[in-house]
């Protein structure tokens, strides 16, 4: 409620960054790939990765694969759980447990769209593959959709989520921040002794038949006569 | 809690509140001058006034006046005067909130109607027992529904937040924002460069970022 302005119009201009954001920590990761050339190890700072052999299969991070990708020098085989079969696992875990979201890799939105997007050839049955993640995402949406609506109600402080991906960590994330810190205001402010009683039940002090002043303030009665 | 700086903290704090003066105020007269002479009309003899000159300069004892919420507060803090909670937190609002507290039309009622409840909950610490907790329910049982409203509306997000007060709008503006920019995000918009919407064209261009910024909300004055 106590937003100054500046902080409100750099939440406007951030959420516009945050999925490119989570996309460049999402390159980070490894994967693996069938170089088309010759090529020996490369040092970075993370390792050394290489040596390059044609055909002979070498794990390098993602931004590395994309980037010999887009110059037509590798082939990208695809992580093991971004297959038809490994899909179709996931959603009918989802569909069986209703109440929780079930595990997932960290980074399985970002690492699907890049895939989709630069190396579309390396997958197997793309089309199919992209109607059951788009299900999957839209499942998982609704399912954490329905879970706040039920649980965050009025007295929450604080609510725990397991196995949210960094995707959905960014779509949830001014929902619930907002949500929980107005509702927090609004109980805080507004029970008799102030930031010290967080208990669920709300006991309020025993009304007395005049208001009283603030608590914790020292305040002037001046009464001026000349 | 109140941030000094805070515009919005400020323009929460002005809306008039009816005050009764429960001590006589010194030369506070100039609150209300020509209800304190009707007042004193009424109320005084004329040996009163030889007693004391400046009686009309005087906030009478047990008069009501509508002051912002500011000086109101700061009046009731040091038990010179009353507070009453205003009409648009009274009995029939909370009927309504009760029954089904997303139709209800905020804006009309107060801009700030959950700032201004809170600071007025606190000040009324030990009157009004069950006032803090109808804000709390009315917030809870509107905030999902506004998040669903931002997540779907597209473009047409700034007619549906007529009927939310200030804290609303504002929620309503984050979640609209990251909503955009999914959508953004999955078609690769972001990566493609595309011709800014200032020259003209026939036909109304589709969306090309959030319309919904915190700038284009709509007030009312």
């Amino acid at each position: 409620m106590g937003d100054t302005a500046a902080a409100k119009s750099t939440q406007a201009h951030e959420s516009e960054l945050t999925f490119q954001r989570s996309e460049f920590f999402a390159e980070d990761e490894l994967i693996e790939i069938n170089p088309m050339v010759r090529f020996g190890v490369i040092s970075f700072i993370r390792g050394n990765f290489g040596p390059f052999e044609p055909s002979i299969t070498t794990t390098v991070p993602l931004w590395l694969a994309l980037a010999l990708k887009k110059v037509h020098r590798c082939k990208i085989i695809p992580p093991r759980w971004l297959t038809v079969r490994s899909v179709e696992e996931y959603l009918s875990e989802e569909k069986d447990n209703e109440d929780e979201l079930q595990s997932i890799p960290f980074y399985f939105s970002e690492i699907a769209s890049l895939l989709f997007h630069h190396a579309p050839d390396d997958l197997v049955q793309v089309s199919n593959l992209r109607r059951l993640i788009e299900d999957l995402t839209n499942l998982r949406e609704s399912k954490m959709r329905k879970w706040m609506q039920a649980n965050v109600r009025d007295r929450a402080n604080a609510i725990k989520v397991n196995n949210l991906s960094m995707h959905e960590i960014n779509i949830h994330r001014p929902v619930l921040t907002r949500v929980l810190q107005n509702m927090y205001e609004i109980h805080v402010t507004t029970d008799g002794s102030g930031p010290l009683s967080e208990t669920n039940t709300s006991s309020n002090p025993a009304s007395e038949s005049e208001p009283r002043p603030l608590p914790g303030r020292q305040l002037r009665r001046v009464i001026r006569r000349d | 809690m109140e941030d000094y700086f805070s515009i919005d903290d400020i323009l929460a704090g002005n809306h008039c509140i009816s005050t009764t003066f429960e001590e006589q105020g010194f030369l506070l007269g100039h609150l209300d001058p020509e209800n304190v002479m009707d007042w004193n009309a009424n109320n005084c003899n004329p040996d009163d006034y030889d007693n004391d000159p400046d009686l009309d300069r005087h906030m009478p004892k047990g008069m009501t006046v509508a002051l912002p919420y500011w000086l109101a507060e700061a009046l009731a803090a040091r038990n010179f005067a009353k507070v009453q909670l205003p009409r648009c937190y009274g009995k029939s609002t909370r009927q309504a909130l009760r029954a089904d507290a997303r139709s209800v039309d905020l804006r009309s009622k107060c801009d700030n109607y959950y700032a201004l409840g809170v600071r007025l909950a606190r000040l009324l610490v030990g009157d009004d027992v069950t006032f803090p907790g109808v804000l709390l329910r009315a917030f809870a049982a509107r905030c999902w529904s506004i998040a669903d409203m931002a997540v779907f509306s597209g473009d047409r997000g700034a007619h549906a937040m007529k009927g939310f007060d200030l804290l609303e709008c504002d929620l309503f503006c984050d979640i609209h924002g990251i909503a955009v920019a999914t959508r953004r995000w999955k078609e690769r918009r972001g990566d493609r460069i595309s011709g800014s919407g200032a020259h003209f064209r026939k036909r109304p261009r589709e969306e090309i970022g959030s319309p919904v910024t915190p700038s284009t909300r709509p007030r009312t004055s």
